[in-house]
């Protein structure tokens, strides 16, 4: 038998071929003798490449040992070796083929399966012919390339990413990924430990943590938000960085710098029910001293409003030219709507809109627009409003507060024009106002000015709560409270909707234009 | 903080005295070596990385006994060595008959093609060589191996028989053989 021969019969076992008896002697004198180098390479190769292939797109493997060398990874690498097992078994020979020990080579396909997935999104805009769907399978090699927005994938091994755009995120594996540029958010679950970023000048892998990366050609920023990553600059050494803290990776290596933890969000609305509860006040009674709602799945006998003045004074809201029909003006002299409906307690999900017209002239008055809560402890009250205080961020951007905690956006709404403004509070176990809020403005998603972490606990059941009013300070009881805060606020509002639900940038301009009712 | 210009020598004894990050610098340096050992001797690249790990968690969890002065690469090719032995010994098909003679030979054919440090030099050799295959080979062997589709179904989807695509398989992986061949002799 030629050489050619014996390598012709590797390649067919490689292939799964079954050789007959004759051909497997033959191959085995030829393997017991001493010319034949080149149908070993043919078998050398064949395991090179299935290696190459199958591995090249897992994490590092340097971050995987370090990863099983944490104590409190030990449970989770013995599960995932358990799972390997059961793959390898999968497509693993049955035992009568297995008599052909050198084809214990891939007999059946494994199922194709989704490196990643996208599971939500947020004003989510494209890059031309790049979009992409909820649900969409990604597999390595793929791009997101985001024009603006948000969204958020779920990669094969339980590792979720908040993508917020401009960028370009590289699918490179079940576990790793490339952002070319743009700012992402991880949260790693044990099953996931080793997941990985790679930007140009370096890379982040996750030893059990939640963090935020920012990349640019020029380099990238790792911000820590829980837990610890190892972080590398190219051709450098890795570094550990632990939760609060902060590096950036360049050219020259890795530098401390700040940790900004409150400025990514760390996670996206989920889709809303369909008809999702709410109440939605018109204001086109257009006369009166009353304001009645309309809705569903929310009591709207108290959310009847009432026109009325804090407690010493006698001024009142007046009517005016709404957007849609009749709207209230706001005099900024302790003239406010109370209503008796409680509001949205607690940690649940919650959209607010409304239009409002502010005057030019507005400086350190008018605050609330629409508010409910106790304002005793962090975190108990819900206040969509106006900000005045120069000391918390611009002056007349939107702002939702919180008490002791709020988010600043950055267009300055003093222009005397009606502008359409919402905020969205997705839920969760521990929703928190620096990363589960969502502003928006004329129907655009609003970029913060700044923001406090402070976790949402909205109170509606304690004596001090207070139940949803329109155009008055939370803070504010009696016309004569001597603290400093502006009372009550200046200017016109129309059309104010709550929502028991986040509602997404498309719902929230189906409200902006046609109303709450219309949403399908 | 360690670097990359540290000698192993002085990441070991870093290492020794609990630095991850050291030791994350001589898993970085020494690994080709030993993924490359296990990944030419063993048929499943899953179980071959997953013992390659081993290798290095049991390494560090057993610096202690190693000496100084020793040379780390041996050492925890060594380690890799006993592990795969072992592994062997519980996984390998109790199938009796020619074919199981066959792997024995082929692997003992295997083990002594390349020493081990050209042995650690075969991971960053293939890469190269791909590189300069084109685009529809490339193709190919990213169907056979990466989608781990048959030689069958590759055939089938490209309308050809199958002899070729086993063919074709062949002479891309001669091909790589002799290219990989000449980078060793070239960085000899």
């Amino acid at each position: 038998m030629t050489e050619r021969q014996i390598e012709e019969l590797m390649a067919r076992l490689l292939a799964e071929e079954t050789l007959t008896p004759a051909e497997q002697e033959a191959l085995q004198a030829a393997l017991s003798g001493t010319t034949t180098a080149s149908a070993a390479d043919q078998l050398l190769l064949d395991r090179l490449l299935r290696h190459h292939f199958i591995n090249a797109g897992r994490p590092a493997f340097t971050a995987e040992v370090l990863a099983r060398l944490q104590p409190a990874t030990t449970r989770e690498t013995l599960r995932r070796r358990v799972v390997r097992h059961l793959a390898w078994r999968r497509w693993g020979l049955p035992a009568a083929a297995a008599a052909l020990a050198l084809a214990l080579l891939a007999g059946q396909l494994l199922p194709h399966k989704a490196d990643a997935t996208i599971v939500a999104g947020a004003s989510a805009e494209w890059s031309l012919g790049a979009g992409r769907h909820h649900g969409a399978a990604l597999q390595r090699g793929d791009h997101l390339l985001l024009k603006s927005g948000f969204v958020s994938l779920r990669f094969a091994r339980g590792a979720e990413v908040v993508l917020e755009g401009a960028a370009d995120l590289e699918i490179t594996s079940g576990n790793s990924a490339v952002l070319h540029h743009g700012s992402a958010v991880a949260r790693v679950p044990e099953s996931a430990h080793g997941f990985t970023i790679t930007g140009s000048q370096g890379r982040v892998v996750d030893l059990g943590t939640e963090f935020a990366v920012k990349a640019d050609a020029a380099g990238m920023e790792v911000h820590v938000l829980d837990g610890e990553v190892a972080a590398q600059p190219v051709g450098r050494s890795m570094i550990s960085v632990s939760r609060d803290h902060a590096l950036r990776l360049d050219a020259t290596g890795a530098a401390s710098i700040a940790a900004h933890t409150d400025q990514f969000l760390t996670a996206l609305p989920p889709d809303r029910p369909t008809a999702p509860a709410f109440l939605h006040w018109s204001f086109d009674e257009g006369h009166g001293m009353t304001v009645s709602a309309t809705g569903h799945g929310l009591p709207l006998d108290p959310s009847r409003g009432t026109l009325t003045s804090l407690p010493g004074s006698g001024n009142l809201p007046s009517w005016t030219a709404g957007v849609r029909g009749p709207g209230i003006e706001f005099h900024g002299r302790d003239d406010y709507i109370q209503t008796g409906y409680p509001g949205i307690a607690g940690t649940q999900a919650r959209t607010v809109a409304c239009w409002v017209k502010v005057p030019a002239d507005f400086t350190d008055e008018g605050f609330a627009l629409v508010s409910w809560g106790a304002h005793q402890e962090s975190g108990d009250t819900w206040q969509l409003s106006i900000n005045s205080y120069p000391l918390d961020g611009p002056v007349g951007r939107l702002r939702i507060g919180t008490h002791r905690g709020q988010v600043i956006g950055v267009r300055d709404l003093r222009d005397g024009q009606w502008h359409h403004v919402a905020a969205v509070l997705y839920g969760g176990p521990d929703p928190d106002v620096s990363t589960h809020v969502l502003l928006y403005v004329d129907g655009e998603l609003e970029p913060a000015a700044t923001k406090t972490v402070r976790r949402v606990r909205t109170d509606t059941g304690s004596p001090m709560a207070q139940p949803v009013a329109f155009g008055k300070n939370s803070a504010v009881r009696a016309a004569g409270d001597t603290i400093h805060f502006p009372h009550t606020f200046r200017g016109s509002m129309d059309e104010v909707t709550l929502c028991a639900s986040a509602l997404s940038q498309a719902d929230i301009r189906i409200v902006m234009t046609r109303g709450m009712a219309l949403l399908p | 903080m360690m670097t990359e210009d540290s000698s192993d020598p002085d990441l070991l004894a870093a290492a020794k005295s609990g630095s991850l990050g050291a030791y994350g610098e001589l898993v970085a340096r020494h690994q080709d070596g030993v993924r490359a050992f296990l990944a030419i001797r063993l048929s499943n690249p899953h179980e071959a990385e997953d013992l390659a790990q081993e290798a290095f968690v049991t390494a560090f969890r057993r610096l202690r006994e190693f000496h100084d002065g020793q040379a780390f690469a041996p050492w925890v090719r060594g380690i890799a060595f006993n592990l795969l032995r072992n592994h062997l010994r519980k996984h390998r098909p109790l199938a009796a008959g020619n074919a199981n003679d066959l792997a024995a030979l082929a692997d003992a054919r295997l083990a002594e093609r390349f020493t081990p440090i050209q042995e650690s030099r075969l991971l960053a050799a293939l890469e190269r060589c791909l590189q300069k295959l084109n685009d529809s080979d490339r193709t190919l062997l990213h169907r056979r191996y990466h989608d781990e589709a048959s030689v069958a179904e590759i055939a089938k989807a490209g309308g050809r028989g199958q002899s070729a695509v086993t063919m074709q398989l062949f002479r891309l992986r001669q091909a790589l053989a002799a290219c990989i061949q000449s980078q060793m002799e070239s960085s000899a």
